[in-house]
């Protein structure tokens, strides 16, 4: 039982790290941006805060794009991408419009509107569940999280019949988490957001991690 | 929609123990082992939005003790974490961040340097730094408050201040209450309703809570974005789950956890 939090310096690892241990305290987890360790482990987190340009050239740095791209798509490894991890599952973000993401899922990443609430959108907020048909909201009672965020995807009627997800409204409707089979996405902080946000990485853990 | 409104607890740190503040007067509570095994703090924290860890009597040689209990709590709450107190400069930001802290808060910073405050919203957003202020109210009149000399501070005009803090970037406005601070009488809704009048950040608000009662004519109030208690011995066992659920039987707009 091992997974990886990618580790190419942009995010909070230490909740994620405590919010894994909390939900399975046997799992073997490791943070690292070493290709070999990355294709050991049976599943990946892809945590990150901040700005879309910065991440994409980190990940770059680390040679991650391709890397990941190959390792997910071909090797079937699962990743789940949190906040600004999840954003980096798709194609480009207009907060850096030269940097492509990993495209995972298609679509774009987009800024909020500035109205009738503030920017960035923080705090707890309700999501929509959309379709029941993936395993990542499965058996959780609540729909608040927790989310911190000034770009959202919002291309909702890209997402393919491959995708099951919710959204959720905040100036403009976007897509809150995101379940391409193995490819997981949540915009909002499941390690920060009580026992529903542990219920999904529980989720996730249980379906690809023995 | 609009994000949830937020009650929150503040654990605040001196020297070693968990205290509870009585009109800024420490009583000792107990230790991080203490909060956790016998107060069973990871039970109460399933029901607060947010947790507030500050150090009250800060110093460089206490930095480290205190960021190391930080990071033990943080590893037990799933919430987001603000952390306050002592935090002078980036340099000391980044050390609370990588502590687990989601947030930073700042208080007498914003009268001590500008530039340092200034540092750190670049670097980290607005998002993830409050401004704090204490004040005492005298005849209807709200004044700072500095704790580190004891006394109000007669010279900045609140308003002005809480502008000033918005300029500066600040992301939400931390207000203590100094009269009602340990009381337990409830929350100073005159005084709050007269910031409330002028802020525009998100505001949180401190001092008096002390029983279910006091946290719904608080949170009525519009621009009131989360209500802070400290008080530890008052909210044990499951009161603060009766908070919660109690405010929410009341239309009160908290997350459904």
């Amino acid at each position: 039982m091992k997974i990886a939090i990618i580790d190419y310096g942009m995010g909070n690892i230490h909740s994620l790290k405590a919010a894994i241990k909390e939900v399975n305290p046997e799992i073997d987890i490791i943070l690292t941006n070493e290709h070999k360790s990355l294709n050991r482990v049976d599943a990946l987190f892809l945590p990150g805060v901040g700005h879309f340009g910065a991440a994409v050239e980190k990940l770059q740095q680390y040679s991650l794009i391709e890397f990941l791209r190959e390792l997910v798509l071909e090797k079937n490894k699962p990743l789940f991408g949190i906040c600004l991890g999840m954003q980096l599952l798709f194609d480009s973000s207009d907060e850096s419009p030269n940097s492509k993401g990993l495209g995972l899922i298609e679509g774009s990443v987009t800024k909020f509107k500035n109205e009738p609430y503030k920017v960035p959108h923080i705090g707890f907020n309700t999501i929509t569940v959309n379709s029941r048909n993936g395993d990542m909201l499965n058996n959780i009672d609540s729909n608040d999280f927790y989310f911190v965020h000034s770009y959202a995807a919002k291309e909702i009627d890209k997402l393919n019949d491959n995708c099951s997800y919710s959204r959720c409204l905040y100036n403009d409707e976007f897509i809150a988490s995101v379940e391409k089979k193995h490819i997981w996405g949540t915009q909002f902080h499941p390690e920060k957001s009580q026992r529903s946000g542990l219920g999904i990485i529980k989720n996730f853990i249980n379906k690809y991690v023995d | 929609m609009s994000t949830k409104k937020r009650l929150i607890f503040a654990l605040l740190y001196n020297e070693g123990h968990f205290c509870q503040s009585r009109n800024f007067r420490l009583q000792k509570v107990g230790m991080y082992d203490w909060l956790f095994n016998n107060y069973n703090f990871s039970h109460i924290a399933e029901y607060l939005d947010e947790l507030v860890v500050i150090n009250v009597n800060p110093s460089d040689q206490n930095e480290d003790d205190f960021l190391a209990q930080v990071k033990k709590i943080v590893s037990k709450v799933f919430i987001p974490v603000a952390i306050g107190g002592g935090i002078k400069n980036v340099d000391n930001a980044k050390k609370a961040f990588n502590s687990g802290a989601d947030k930073v808060i700042l208080n007498s910073l914003v009268r001590e340097s500008i530039i340092d405050c200034k540092k750190i919203i670049d670097v980290y957003g607005s998002q993830s730094v409050v401004g704090s202020i204490d004040y005492k109210t005298i005849d209807n009149t709200d004044y700072i408050y500095d704790w580190k000399y004891n006394t109000i501070n007669q010279n900045i005009d609140l308003q002005e201040y809480i502008k000033k803090c918005e300029d500066l970037g600040f992301g939400e406005i931390l207000i203590n209450s100094v009269n009602r601070d340990g009381t337990g009488f409830g929350y100073d809704i005159d005084s709050i309703n007269r910031i409330e009048s002028y802020c525009n950040l998100p505001l949180m608000v401190m001092g008096g809570a002390g029983s279910l009662n006091h946290f719904k004519p608080t949170f009525k109030i519009p621009n009131v974005d989360a209500c802070v208690t400290a008080n530890l011995l008052n909210f044990i066992g499951d009161a603060l789950q009766n908070v919660r659920h109690g405010l929410l039987e009341e239309k009160i707009d908290l997350a459904k956890f």
